[in-house]
Formats: C-alpha cells, sequence, structure tokens
C-alpha cells in the first residue's frame, strides 16, 4: 500500500511541477499536455490500484507490475523519439536561418559597396573591385547579376542569360 | 561559353587565410570574367577579410554549418541573383582553377547537368588505399548505377552545376556529412538530372595532408554507407516543370 502512496505523491508532485513550468513558460502546451497525462494516471491508478490488477488479467499479463512497467517504458520511448524529431526540425530550421541571414547579410554589403562606390565615384573593396580592374565587357557590365538587386524584373535577366548560352 | 554567362565559382572555406590568395588569384587569371563567391563557414580566422582583398564577394555564416550547408547557402545567392551556371571549387588549393575551363567544355558538349571532376579516372596520381579506397569504389559502384552513368570519383568537391541542378540544389541540399558529395549526386540522379565526369588531376593540399588512419578510414566507410542509404531511402525530390 505504501508503494502505491509513494506513486501518488509522485503523480501529484510531477502535476504540480508541469503546471507551474507552464505557468512560468518554461513548458509550452503542446509538451505539457502529455505530462499532465501521465501524472494523472499515475494518481488514478495510485488511488485504485485494482484498475492495474484488471487491466493485467484483460491482456493477460501475469504480475499487474509488469504492465505498468511495460507502458512507463513504451511512453518514454515515444516520448523520445518525439523529442528527437523535434530537435532535428528545430536543427534544420535553424541551419535556413543562417543561410538565409547569410545571404542577406551578403547582398547588404554589397548595396553598401554599391552605394559608396556611388557616394565617392570609386569602390574601394570587394565586388566593386573585379568590375572595375577586370575590364568587363560592356553588356556584361549590364548584365552583371550583382546589379539584379536594382532591377525588379529578375526572371527575365535570368532568361536572357540563359538563351546566351544555348545559342553559344 | 564561359566568358559569356556570368559562371559564379563558389569556394566554401573554413579557416584558409593562408591558401585562399593564392587560389582566388589563380582563378581571377584562368577565368578573368568569373564572379567568385567565398563561402566563410564559420571562420575565426581572417578568411572573410583575406576573400575580400583577393577581389571575391563574401557571405559570412554566423556558424559552422558544414560544406554542405554553406554550398547550400551559396546555391541561394546565385538563384536569388540570377547566375545559371555554378562551380564548386575546394579553397585548399587541391583543385587546379585552369580545369574549370575543362567542366564547361563537357557540359556544352555533354549537355549534362552536372559535371563532377573525378581524381581516379586515369589522370593525376592521386591515391587512396585500405577501407577508404574500397568505400570509394562501392560508392562510386552503386552511384554509377543510381545515375545511369560511369563515375569513379563520388566524393569529389570539384563540381560544374547547370541551370536544372541549381534550381534543385537551392531546395534540396543535404547538409549533413558526406551529403554534399554522395546523397547530392543520388538526389540530383534520381530527379532525373544528368551527370557526366571529367578526369582531373588533383594537388598536393597547400595545408595538411590526408589523413591514412585506417580507424578513420573505416568510420568513413561505415557513415559513407549510412549516407547512401539514407539517400536512396529518401523520397524524390521533383524539380518545377518551368526551371528550364
Amino acid at each position: 500500500m505504501s508503494g502505491y502512496l509513494f506513486a501518488l505523491t509522485f503523480g501529484v508532485l510531477t502535476a504540480i511541477w508541469m503546471i507551474l513550468l507552464l505557468r512560468s513558460r518554461h513548458l509550452r502546451e503542446k509538451y505539457a499536455v502529455i505530462w499532465i497525462l501521465i501524472a494523472v494516471l499515475v494518481v488514478v491508478v495510485g488511488i485504485w490500484p485494482s484498475i492495474l490488477a484488471w487491466l493485467s488479467r484483460l491482456l493477460g499479463v501475469q504480475t499487474p507490475l509488469n504492465l505498468a512497467f511495460f507502458v512507463a517504458a513504451l511512453i518514454l520511448l515515444l516520448l523520445s523519439v518525439q523529442a528527437s524529431v523535434e530537435l532535428s526540425k528545430l536543427e534544420s530550421q535553424n541551419r535556413r536561418l543562417a543561410e538565409e541571414v547569410a545571404v542577406l547579410r551578403t547582398d547588404l554589403d554589397e548595396l553598401r559597396t554599391v552605394q559608396l562606390g556611388s557616394q565617392s565615384g570609386a569602390g574601394s573593396y570587394g565586388s566593386g573591385q573585379d568590375r572595375q580592374g577586370l575590364q568587363l565587357p560592356d553588356w556584361q557590365l549590364q548584365d552583371t547579376p550583382g546589379q539584379d538587386l536594382h532591377s525588379p524584373d529578375l526572371r527575365g535577366q535570368n532568361l536572357r542569360s540563359q538563351d546566351s548560352l544555348e545559342e553559344a | 561559353m564561359t566568358d559569356l554567362v556570368p559562371l559564379l565559382i563558389i569556394l566554401p572555406a573554413l579557416n584558409e587565410q593562408e591558401t585562399l590568395p593564392g587560389v582566388l588569384a589563380e582563378i581571377t587569371t584562368a577565368l578573368p570574367t568569373a564572379h567568385i563567391l567565398v563561402v566563410s563557414d564559420g571562420s575565426t580566422d581572417a578568411t572573410a577579410q583575406v576573400a575580400r582583398c583577393g577581389g571575391a564577394r563574401v557571405m559570412d555564416l554566423p556558424f559552422n554549418l558544414g560544406v554542405g550547408g554553406a554550398m547550400r547557402a551559396g546555391f541561394r545567392y546565385a538563384k536569388t541573383h540570377g547566375y545559371t551556371h555554378v562551380v564548386q571549387v575546394d579553397s585548399d588549393g587541391q583543385h587546379d582553377p585552369a580545369l574549370i575551363v575543362t567542366l564547361c567544355e563537357c557540359m556544352n558538349a555533354t549537355g549534362a547537368d552536372i559535371v563532377v571532376g573525378a581524381r581516379f579516372a586515369g589522370v593525376g596520381d592521386y591515391r587512396v588505399r585500405g577501407p577508404r579506397r574500397w568505400a570509394m569504389r562501392l560508392l562510386s559502384a552503386i552511384i554509377s548505377r543510381v545515375a545511369h552513368t560511369k563515375l569513379v570519383d563520388t566524393t569529389s568537391g570539384f563540381k560544374l552545376m547547370g541551370p536544372r541542378a541549381l534550381e534543385l540544389f537551392a531546395i534540396d541540399y543535404p547538409a549533413e556529412y558526406l551529403g554534399d558529395t554522395v546523397e547530392a549526386l543520388v538526389i540530383a540522379a534520381r530527379a532525373g538530372l544528368r551527370i557526366e565526369q571529367v578526369a582531373v588531376h588533383m594537388r598536393p593540399r597547400a595545408g595538411g595532408r590526408p589523413s591514412h588512419n585506417p580507424l578513420k578510414a573505416a568510420v568513413f566507410l561505415v557513415r559513407a554507407i549510412v549516407a547512401l542509404l539514407v539517400a536512396l531511402l529518401r523520397p524524390r525530390t521533383r524539380i518545377a516543370q518551368d526551371s528550364r
């Protein structure tokens, strides 16, 4: 009986803990609900131990406690798989964000360089340099993808450069 | 052709401040009209500054994402800026930039979507032994079947990607270990892209030596097989019809 009392206390404490975590927004409902359900389950079985005995008779499990262990292990397995899935999702979102930030930062750098160049009349470093230093043919200067930033019709430019590829 | 279309050369770089200036200078000599994008993959040294001084555009990733992540960011850049052809070159000086022209010629001649610069195809004296060699053999055998073409070097980081490959890789480019080489080829082949290879010679790395530790090679073998299995199990990626 004292064993069940222990389970009862544990269940109640877990439920209170989850509610506190929820209150302070350290835990989202999505994850808290399952833990609260488990805590309630433990409390219910703690109050009426005969439920466990009845269930194990029903399922053909000889020792009721073995059923409890099995269910507990199963729940833990499912929860940790769910956590891994969520973690993978977050990781890939995190990567995407990092890539996106890097692309945007590069664009920003380029815009700044172009702006600096148009203000002072000479690009001093970075993307400005390869254009000025290497004397590219005129058409390519117009078609320079770095300047697509300013042209709203990016798709058209894209097609044009592909056409010239196929003609070649 | 290379001097008609602005070609984008992407160099994923992790702490390569020593080798990068030389590589950049070589590229500008070999292909003066190409645009260079150095993707600094969370480098902690002066890689970004060195690259800017060398006349390249620099994409600075906020933290290390691996070659796959760096390349995917590069592909996105290429796509949003309207580039149609992208070459991936290692920033450690292993690849001879003069050979980029060879890759482009192969693409012109065969109409392939991806051209891989292969190290074992008879040119040069690049050799590996033991488990690493078996792993590479196995990979090339399987991927050759998937891609319906003979590919001897599936882990090469020297590749030319055409418009259709670019379209695909901007959406779906694996970031895991070996994903950027092995898995990327599988994704491309299963999406119906044509892959060709060109024999290239590799130069010794400017810094550091490739490892011949058998334990590391065994780990490589296992990881390569895992990467390949995962790649074959994944659903196919479809590319949009209007991508051509």
